[in-house]
């Protein structure tokens, strides 16, 4: 009993911690993103946006000091132009401003990249030894007379989530169950039964933001007691597939809906291997197989790894879930095992079941 | 995707309204204060532990043979369990609820009852704290509860009327107790009503209570009595009329003045044509003197008799007595081993008769009816006791036997107890060695002793209540016999666990099964065909202690 409790509070504990862990997480997130990271992309665009509005009346004084040429020389290296095409004339980014197209679309957002790359930087040079002038009064500029436009470094958080979906998910965590079926109570100090699972499955992208994913468990419970001083002792094991139905809030956390049918198999003792024999499940029935169905609702959280759903990298989540459990009821005749006397007549048990409301934690593996 | 389809960040943060990711993290929180309030109500549902019931070790059993089932106590958890057997080698289990704090359990004499008297909660202090009750319980094979009587004191001693009409609790376990209040308790019947009655006492105590077959008074009906034995008087209660005042005969006193204790009472009803002589018989310690009551006439109106007391001397300290029947008449016979004599008083006249004993014997039992050789209107007598010699004593003439003849027996061992058998072997009595080794049955019809002797001490034996059989075990062993009375073959035994205790009931396809209970590591029974026992074919119920409980 006492070890049910501590095993509760534990859970309970890590429970709290993870939901600090992912308070914080999250706050650090929203303040990175909001205060340090977001705001100055924002600002960088704004700034980007600026010489947008600026640019005509650069362009338009350039004639007055420079020539153009000279003033496409000076504008090029500017960082203010970091959206700009490298090379092109800073004239040239005022009357196009350039918004940094990513491939994705959708919300994404340029980043501000500071300098042009090496291509650029050589084009650059050409066009610095091999001035090219270009009629802008015309406004009629092939396209092959543009340098292709730089590729913006990417958020993985502005990915769509349809990148994020896909992948391979291995978890493992613990359930506690509250299990109020008298039939238990031979085994159950507290009606509350922990069991540990491993899960494997594969997550499928159906539309943005939401994917389903079908997984295997594979779980066991082990709980003991006494029954009138005598020790007593069940162990549980289920097999389940279930289908796991997941909507992304954002790239770091989904929520999911979780059906799992499986099979639950049972095996008990009761007593002691001495003179008047311990007993087990009749040899002619080791154990009890039932029916088995979870329902469950769940939110994971990534813990480690990237946004970047492009990237097959592994990913850390942490979920948590709370559902409803309907078990089959399982009849165990125990009999006394071979050591003890003779003729035993099995003792048919109190019908059990494991159904009941759940609380489940553990951690995911993605990749 | 084009450019122009990018949409700025800005654009939306320029809005004055929550962000879509912004949401999407409120709605996280929200989910994850879920899942802590979640894991709360899960961890309160933690604290509800099981039925205690689970948690309660079985005391040491208290089992009690019954006509047609075993009682097992289960006092830990206020409950008793009837194993009753419908087939051969099936044992079931019905668990009925007993009082708390059970104190004393005891069956009738023919096993149909069961009487557990308990106290309840002590001290009450609530109005639906348990009282003290007596709950009976019919233990054929189909065990019920047969009614339930509540009493106001924990009484810790029962007296069981062998013709099942009267239960008697007595002496209580309160703060104050009046030792000699008396409860009586009818049996029959729908009513659950005590009766309580309080006896006139000169300072003593009840140490034993009898109920006498049925007497013939010189006014009114024949009626029983209830004989209360103290330390120092003896009083009869008329179980025809519990308010009449009872009737207290003091003992006499010794040369110190004090009384001397009363130790047997015996009683007779005398000729059952004469309504004035039903006699009692007081034995007292340590004293030749022998108090004879006579059942006469009173003077009082309102009395339907008269005790009528008489002392009489038996020339030794007597180590039993007993009215019998000689071809003189109604005797009281008192044996006075240290003499190595019995004597025969008349109780009409107090005049007495020696009878001169080859060897020194300290019980005896009246086997006239068991007997084919029965001396005419005079009663056959078997002796034992502190020799190793039994005697067959006859109270009358016989073709065969002379008159008041002793015929003595070597038996080797010194006999400690007799046990009857009942019919249809009546004729046969079990003697039981004092030290264990062996026994004998005696055949009362041929006069024939057969000793069985047993592999070491400790053994002990019962007889099966159909006569049919006798069951040999030693505590914990698992050896143990059958001994067919038919034939006096013992058949063998062998089961595991030990034995720790046998018993012998009815069956519900109408045979006979034994059950061999033990007790190591909880609760469990073997059993047998008890009429065609065989180690090989037994069945096992472990754990006896779990049922009812599922």
């Amino acid at each position: 009993m006492r070890t049910m409790k501590t095993t509760i509070a534990l859970s309970a504990a890590l429970l709290s911690v993870s939901t600090l862990w992912a308070s914080s997480t999250l706050a650090q997130s929203g303040a990175a993103e909001a205060g340090e990271d977001k705001r100055p992309r924002i600002r960088l665009a704004e700034e980007t946006a600026k010489p947008s509005t600026e640019a005509p009346s650069e362009a338009a004084t350039a004639p007055q000091g420079s020539s153009p040429p000279e003033a496409a020389a000076t504008a090029a290296p500017q960082p203010a132009s970091e959206t700009a095409v490298p090379g092109t004339p800073e004239s040239e980014v005022g009357t196009e401003p350039s918004t940094g197209l990513g491939p994705a679309g959708g919300t994404a957002e340029v980043e501000a990249t500071g300098a042009p790359d090496a291509e650029g930087e050589s084009e650059a040079a050409e066009d610095k030894s091999q001035p090219r002038v270009i009629d802008i009064s015309k406004r009629e500029i092939a396209e092959e007379d543009l340098p292709p436009p730089a590729e913006p470094k990417i958020r993985g958080s502005q990915l769509p989530f349809t990148y994020h979906l896909n992948h391979v998910d291995v978890s493992g965590g613990f359930r506690v169950v509250g299990t109020p079926s008298a039939g238990l109570e031979p085994f159950l100090v507290d009606p509350v039964l922990v069991d540990g699972y491993v899960r494997g499955g594969m997550a499928f992208a159906v539309t943005d933001r939401i994917a389903v994913a079908p997984h295997l468990e594979l779980g066991g419970a082990s709980t003991s007691a006494t029954v009138r001083g005598m020790s007593s002792q069940l162990d549980k094991t289920h097999l389940s597939l279930g289908l796991e139905g997941r909507y992304h809030f954002i790239h770091r956390m989904f929520g999911y809906v979780r059906v799992a049918p499986g099979l639950e198999f049972v095996s008990a003792s009761i007593g002691d291997d001495g003179d008047s024999g311990e007993l087990v499940n009749d040899n002619k029935r080791p154990g009890s197989v039932a029916f088995g169905l979870d329902a469950a609702l769940g939110a994971s959280l990534r813990l480690f790894g990237s946004d970047d759903g492009r990237k097959r990298k592994p990913r850390l989540w942490v979920f948590a879930e709370g559902g409803y459990r309907v078990s089959g009821d399982h009849t165990l005749s125990m009999v006394v095992d071979g050591g003890g006397p003779r003729r035993a007549v099995p003792i048919e048990l109190a019908p059990l079941d494991f159904s009941g409301g759940f609380f489940s934690t553990g951690l995911m593996a993605s990749f | 995707m084009k450019r122009n389809e990018l949409q700025l960040p800005s654009q939306a943060h320029l809005k004055n309204e929550m962000r879509p990711d912004q949401k999407h993290r409120a709605s996280s929180r929200r989910l994850l204060v879920m899942s802590l309030c979640l894991a709360g109500v899960l961890s309160s549902l933690a604290c509800e532990s099981r039925d205690p019931k689970w948690d309660v070790r079985p005391d040491e059993a208290e089992t009690v043979g019954l006509l047609g089932s075993v009682a097992l106590m289960d006092s830990a958890m206020d409950r008793v369990l009837f194993l009753t057997s419908p087939q051969a080698q099936k044992l079931e289990a019905k668990a009925f609820p007993v009082g708390l704090d059970v104190l004393n359990v005891e069956a009738s004499k023919d096993g149909e009852l069961l009487f557990v008297l308990s106290a309840g909660v002590q001290p009450r202090l609530d109005e639906g704290d348990e009282r003290p009750q007596l709950i009976v319980f019919r233990g054929g094979m189909e065990p019920a509860e047969e009614k339930r009587f509540q009493l106001d004191d924990p009484l810790q001693k029962l007296a069981i009327d062998p013709e099942g009409e009267w239960v008697i609790a007595y002496q209580s376990d309160a703060t104050v107790t009046n030792a000699n209040e008396l409860v009586f308790l009818p049996v029959p019947g729908d009513s659950t009503d005590p009766i309580p009655k309080t006896i006139r006492s000169f300072g003593g105590a009840p140490e034993e209570i009898i109920f006498t077959d049925e007497m013939t008074v010189p006014s009114g009906p024949a009626r029983r009595f209830v004989i209360v034995r103290t330390d120092r008087d003896v009083t009869m209660i008329d179980l025809s009329d519990l308010d009449a005042e009872e009737v207290t005969i003091p003992m006499p006193e010794d040369d110190s003045d004090n009384a001397i204790e009363p130790l047997q009472v015996v009683f007779d009803e005398g000729d059952p044509e004469e309504t004035d002589d039903s006699r009692l018989a007081v034995r007292l310690k340590d004293s030749s003197d022998v108090v004879l009551l006579e059942l006469g006439p009173s003077f009082e109106n309102d009395k339907d008799f008269a005790v009528v007391p008489n002392i009489v001397d038996v020339g030794g300290i007597p180590s039993t007595i007993d009215f019998v029947r000689t071809d003189g008449g109604l005797r009281l016979a008192a044996l006075v081993p240290g003499a190595e004599r019995a004597t025969l008083i008349d109780p009409a006249s107090t005049a007495g008769e020696t009878v001169s004993l080859s060897h020194r014997f300290d019980r005896m039992t009246r086997i006239t009816s068991l007997v084919d050789d029965t001396p005419d209107g005079g009663d056959v007598a078997l002796l034992w006791g502190r020799s190793t010699q039994i005697a067959f004593w006859s109270l009358g003439s016989t073709s065969s036997t002379p008159y008041r003849s002793v015929d003595s027996t070597e038996l080797g061992v010194i006999i400690s107890e007799v046990l009857d058998v009942p019919a249809p072997n009546q004729h046969l009595k079990v003697l039981l060695s004092e030290s264990g080794n062996s026994f004998f049955v005696l055949d009362l019809r041929n006069r024939e002793s057969f000793p069985l002797d047993t592999r070491g001490a400790g053994f002990s034996v019962q007889v099966s209540r159909d006569g049919q059989r006798l069951w040999v075990t030693r505590p914990a062993s698992q050896d143990f016999s059958m001994v067919d009375l038919s034939n006096l073959h013992p058949a063998e035994l062998h089961i595991e666990p030990g034995v720790d205790g046998l018993f012998d009931i009815e069956r519900g396809d109408g045979g006979r099964s034994a059950i061999a209970f033990h007790e190591i590591e909880g609760w469990s029974a073997t059993v047998l065909d008890a009429e065609a026992p065989d180690s090989v074919k037994t069945a096992y119920y472990p754990a006896l202690e779990l049922k009812g409980l599922f």
